[in-house]
């Protein structure tokens, strides 16, 4: 089997969009990591198509006419940090996150630092008409944090 | 109320979602990456045909099959994949935050009018969105034992003997032109080895690989053709006045092994295979080591089994023999066991039947193989007969499973 190669950086750079977590989640690719226990059940694509918005999504490589789809699922907050005010090297603001799923659903969970950091691995894209000679595999991100709900949720009122 | 003021983020998913592998790095490793030039990495696995063509292990054991390694210029690290009940989301900040069909399910009025305060206070306008889930992450460790990787490359390149002919090695000006043969050579072999460069390198010089460019192969000189070549090399340094001991030119050790044609009996390939193996880097012999080397060597060229065992006393001055003049005393049997890696190099077989057998110990070689079973052996007889009583037990069976492994 012929060996595959893992590139240690990213070949195309992320495109830069803002990105609204804490400075501590902050990669530079954008990429986070969120762990929850249980799975997010999404409806599928076809009895959905109404309740979403379409966009072609200009920074995914892949296929530029493919359809994106985002479906909203819900809020994330991280009640005691503040851009503006919370020092960089305050942590008390790790302990509490909220995930709201739906209207009356709320997760509480943390910010870990992870025992040790992940590597997020990606097949690497070939640029088109370049001769395919094989898999290749890139770290886009390395990430040192998680966002963490190990609880389940709990009923909320409508905020 | 402080959830009020604070930072609402949307959080949507984003299909079709895209695949990712979530690997957990060693300290070591992260550092590595985040060095300002990280290499690229590897993953490599053996090659199924050289496990089905390799003779000399037939059965492989569990460990030695079906794996994939991830290896930097150096290490080597297993990879294992770990489940996990949790489901692990990779988010991205997504800057598409305008027309979405129903904000309702989560709070927010489906008029998206700016103008309305609770959108406004939502802050929707930032979004992290899921673009993949996994199910588990992939762990690294290092086994205990070490990856023996000689079988595979014996299962890799040809075995050459003494009777090997017609494999001549190739005069100056051609060794020139075919400098980048043997690169691409070594490289098509190095690729079906499944560890790191560092350790195919090592391995490479460690059996006295040498590639014959003109076979288009690389070759393992067998334990007879090394301790040839190498008595060869003691006795023209002899004639030629040569002293091993101190630094020597290769090409002045390669004449003097030749006859009076100008005619090697061997490729100069496989001579400087040698060479490389008893020289630790320069151009000086590597004392310690050669005496070990050869001693090995010596033994499992001629009692490669225990049925083929020897006399130890009879061993030990034909490989006294084998040694340069000034040598003779250092071959003792504390250099054969005492060595680092060659832990258990060496098994001394008692023999009861004094009669047949003069001397009433004999030595045979101990093959890499057969050192792996004598070490896994010890620790795991007693847990094999514990699982035996209790199979029906699933958790003692894990456990002894897990234990064999490391």
């Amino acid at each position: 089997m012929p060996s595959i190669p893992l590139h240690p950086r990213a070949s195309s750079s992320p495109t830069r969009v803002n990105n609204p977590l804490p400075q501590l989640l902050q990669t530079p690719s954008g990429l986070a990591l969120l762990e929850l226990q249980g799975t997010i059940n999404i409806p599928s694509q076809d009895n959905n198509e109404n309740n979403q918005s379409t966009t072609s999504s200009p920074d995914d490589p892949r296929d530029p006419n493919a359809a994106v789809f985002e479906t909203p699922i819900g809020k994330l907050m991280f009640p005691d940090y503040s851009p503006q005010f919370t020092a960089p090297d305050d942590t008390k603001w790790m302990k509490r996150v909220y995930l709201y799923v739906g209207r009356y659903q709320r997760m509480a969970g943390e910010v870990k630092k992870l025992p040790q950091p992940l590597a997020l691995v990606q097949r690497r894209q070939k640029e088109s008409g370049a001769a395919d000679d094989g898999e290749e595999l890139e770290i886009v991100e390395v990430v040192k944090y998680k966002i963490f709900f190990k609880s389940r949720p709990e009923p909320v009122n409508d905020i | 109320m402080s959830t009020q003021s604070a930072q609402s983020i949307l959080f949507t998913h984003t299909a079709p979602q895209q695949a990712f592998r979530l690997l957990e790095l060693p300290a070591d490793l992260a550092e590595l990456l985040s060095s300002d030039n990280p290499p690229t990495l590897e993953i490599k696995s053996p090659a199924p045909s050289s496990q089905e063509s390799n003779p000399t292990d037939p059965s492989p054991t569990d460990t030695t099959r079906e794996y994939i390694n991830l290896c930097t210029p150096t290490q080597t690290y297993r990879i294992r994949q770990v489940q996990s009940s949790n489901s692990l989301h990779i988010l991205r900040p997504s800057d598409d935050g305008i027309q979405r069909g129903d904000l309702a399910v989560i709070g927010a009025p489906t008029s998206t009018s700016t103008e309305d305060p609770v959108l406004a206070d939502l802050n929707l306008s930032e979004t992290m969105t899921t673009i993949a889930k996994c199910g588990s992450t992939l762990e690294l460790h290092t086994p205990q034992e070490g990856f023996n990787i000689i079988p595979i490359l014996e299962g890799l390149l040809g075995r050459y003997d003494s009777d090997s002919d017609g494999k001549s090695g190739s005069t100056g000006q051609e060794r020139l032109a075919e400098s980048a043969d043997r690169r691409r050579i070594i490289e098509g072999v190095f690729t079906d080895v499944p560890v790191s460069r560092m350790q195919c390198e090592r391995a490479w010089k460690e059996v006295c690989a040498f590639v014959l460019p003109d076979t288009g192969r690389g070759w393992m000189p067998t334990a007879q053709v090394k301790i040839g070549v190498w008595k060869r090399m003691v006795e023209g340094a002899v004639l030629q006045g040569i002293d091993l001991g101190k630094q020597f030119l290769v090409g002045d050790v390669w004449k003097s092994v030749l006859d009076e044609e100008g005619e090697g009996e061997w490729p100069r390939e496989l001579f400087e295979a040698v060479i490389r193996r008893v020289c630790e880097g320069g151009a000086s012999i590597d004392k310690e080591g050669c005496v070990r080397w050869v001693g090995e060597t010596y033994l499992e060229a001629v009692a490669p089994t225990a049925n083929a065992a020897v006399g130890r006393s009879e061993f030990l001055n034909a490989w006294k023999d084998h040694l340069p003049e000034g040598w003779r005393e250092q071959a003792a049997f504390s250099k054969l066991t005492v060595c680092g890696i060659h832990l258990v190099s060496i098994c001394v077989w008692l023999t009861e039947d004094k009669y047949r057998f003069p001397d009433p110990t004999t030595i045979c070689f101990v093959n890499d193989d057969d050192r792996q079973k004598l070490k896994r052996n010890v620790s795991t007889d007693a847990s094999a007969s514990t699982a035996a009583k209790k199979t029906r037990n699933w958790h003692e069976l894990f456990k002894n499973q897990k234990r064999q492994k490391r």
